[in-house]
């Protein structure tokens, strides 16, 4: 399993677009992957969930992937992130 | 014969409508039942079937909508407890209904207003499911004809707002669904009127058979009477004749009615902004804020982040150029990773210009992202708040020690960048002869220089009638920075909400402006206004103006 902490630098936070975006891209790897808020694990591949999440400028994210790709997958969502 | 009668209701998209009445209402005609997975193939591949025809008639924006929704059909969180309950034997229409609800409420319960407008997304896309599964034919047809109809509904989905045939829609007026709804949204992209909040509609609809539609106030006629019809065919009238004349200007550019060519530029708040100029003739970017990257909540904007922000916008205006405002705040907003303490007067404290300066550091980062953006195009970087020579003379400098940096590292960045300052300081207004030898343009920034000249804060209600922009030391004290401009041969423009008020664009015509800077949205109208003046006359009102000794005057003149 690899995680990686994250600070929400985008002004729309993570939903809108944003999420749509980051959702995808879970979706194309293989290993699970979870956005951890408040201690509160979200499927990432759930675009519902990642609503739940409700993550905001300025929060907090921890993305978890477990599986055979499991950095490409972080490096991956980190990215689509970044470009926010 | 049926009565007039007048409903009020909310104004959702501007215009005027007139024509047939029509309810909208689905037909339960019962087709071929489908299961649940069935279902949510039929509805992936209609939703896909929206977002073409959207992407096609509104725009990429407005059609992202139908993305999230096929994202939404793909969603396994789902659609999975709805699975579950059907293949314990519960009924799936009520299985999926009560999920559908169930995750709706979650949304609904939460703060931000983008979550809860998700929330009426899941409930449509969970009737759309039902729908589906039952075999309804969701379609509603259009009585036949070609005239325009104006399609009363107790609440429209953007599912069913594509489906209908945009070509008979003279405007849109429901029950449910706020301003800031899908469909009122389509409504404006789609140029058509819209009114919501109408209560007890499908009554009114029932009893009515042409109806006109106000979408500017918000009223809804139906069975108007011959005077009542005239009035709104004369609105109408002028409407087109007013929307067309503007239509036209937005791909000319602005000129008095004796030829004076005149730069109409754009405010923008972020690079997106731009999208709305895309097809519309326009001068440069007067003001770019670039506090929207500032006001993150922990940290400081990364150069990366700035240095794409400023090459989105200055791109996507090139040829035209892109004036980037340095950062403007002070103690009234709050940014922790600068320390700004609570300030007693944070409209007289430590902002803006000062601000930058005493954070070396920050602001060489932002003259850095600037300046390697605009590589090998011109750029203007304007500084806000400045009362004194030193704070240019300063900023001069440290570009120049940036610039320097540059070089020697061998990055590319930009050698052709003007120095301008915003006039909005009593002081800077005062001495515009003296600053102009020291920069190379001025923009006036009319609502705080206004605030300031009168010290009437524009933001408190009691005092509300001395923030005047009438004033004539207001009005003084503009004209003579436009004068100063001209004497020392720089550019002088105005990106306040003055430029954008068209009762001052004679006068300011007249005073010798001839660069406007206003939000994109406002570019078509102030170009038919320029249009409709001559500077000689527009001269004679202004020293006129100026010779008035009281607000009132001037608004009499004006």
């Amino acid at each position: 399993m690899l995680s990686v902490k994250y600070q929400i630098k985008n002004e729309e936070g993570l939903h809108a677009r944003p999420a749509t975006d980051f959702c995808k891209t879970a979706t194309k790897f293989k290993s699970s992957v979870v956005v951890v808020k408040d201690d509160e694990e979200f499927d990432a591949k759930s675009i519902l969930m990642l609503l739940c999440a409700g993550a905001e400028q300025g929060d907090e994210i921890e993305i978890r992937a477990d599986g055979e790709d499991e950095r490409e997958a972080v490096e991956a969502l980190v990215q689509v992130l970044e470009m926010g | 014969m049926t009565h007039m009668k007048q409903l009020a209701g909310i104004s959702g998209s501007p215009g005027i409508a007139k024509g047939r009445v029509v309810f909208y209402q689905k037909q339960e005609n019962s087709g071929q039942q489908k299961d649940l997975n069935a279902a949510r193939e039929a509805c992936q591949v209609m939703v896909r079937a929206m977002y073409a025809k959207a992407l096609k008639e509104v725009g990429k924006e407005e059609a992202k909508i139908f993305s999230a929704y096929e994202m939404l059909l793909q969603d396994e969180v789902f659609f999975k407890p709805m699975q579950e309950r059907i293949a314990q034997g519960e009924d799936p229409v009520q299985a999926v209904k009560e999920e559908a609800e169930k995750m709706s409420r979650v949304l609904a319960s939460k703060k931000s207003e983008y979550m809860r407008q998700r929330a009426d997304d899941i409930r449509y896309i969970g009737e759309l499911l039902i729908h589906v599964m039952k075999g309804v034919d969701t379609t509603f047809r259009l009585p036949e004809g070609e005239d325009l109809l104006i399609i009363a509904a107790r609440e429209l989905t953007p599912i069913d707002t594509m489906q209908l045939d945009t070509s008979r829609l003279g405007g849109l007026v429901t029950e449910l669904g706020g301003v800031t709804s899908h469909t009122v949204i389509l409504a404006k992209s789609l140029g058509i009127p819209a009114v919501v909040g109408i209560s007890d509609i499908e009554t009114h609809a029932a009893h009515a058979s042409y109806g006109l539609l106000n979408g500017d106030t918000g009223e809804w006629i139906l069975d108007p009477d011959a005077p009542t019809l005239a009035l709104y065919e004369e609105k109408l009238k002028e409407q087109q004749i007013l929307q067309e004349r503007i239509r036209q200007l937005h791909h000319r550019e602005a000129r008095t009615q004796d030829q004076t060519r005149i730069s109409v530029c754009v405010n923008i708040g972020a690079p997106e902004d731009l999208k709305v100029v895309e097809q519309v003739q326009y001068d440069g970017v007067g003001l770019f804020r670039s506090e929207f990257l500032y006001l993150s909540k922990s940290q400081k904007p990364s150069l990366q982040i700035q240095q794409k922000a400023y090459q989105q916008a200055i791109d996507t205006a090139y040829p035209n150029i892109v004036t980037i405002r340095t950062l403007d705040v002070g103690g009234d907003k709050e940014i922790p990773y600068l320390q700004m303490p609570k300030e007693e007067n944070p409209f007289l404290g430590n902002r803006g210009i000062r601000l930058c300066l005493g954070h070396e550091a920050l602001f060489k980062e932002q003259l850095t992202a600037i300046l390697t953006a605009a590589a090998g195009r011109p750029v203007k970087i304007m500084l806000p708040m400045v009362t004194s020579i030193r704070e240019i003379q300063k900023t001069r400098e440290w570009i120049g020690e940036v610039g320097g940096e540059l070089e020697e590292q061998g990055i590319p960045y930009t050698k052709d960048a003007k120095l301008g300052i915003m006039i909005e300081t009593p002081a800077s207004a005062i001495l515009a002869d003296t600053f102009a030898k020291h920069c190379d343009f001025f923009s006036i920034g009319t609502n705080d220089l206004t605030q300031y000249i009168l010290s009437a804060d524009r933001g408190n209600s009691r005092i509300q009638d001395l923030y005047d922009p009438f004033h004539p030391a207001v009005l003084t004290m503009i004209a003579k920075v436009i004068q100063a401009g001209a004497d020392r041969g720089i550019a002088v423009s105005i990106c306040g909400d003055l430029a954008a008020d068209t009762r001052f664009t004679k006068f300011l015509l007249g005073a010798g402006l001839r660069v406007f800077s206003v939000p994109a949205p406002l570019v078509g109208k102030l170009k038919m206004v320029i249009g409709e003046i001559s500077i000689q006359e527009a001269m004679q009102l202004t020293k006129k103006a100026l010779a008035a000794e009281t607000a009132e005057e001037i608004k009499q003149i004006l």
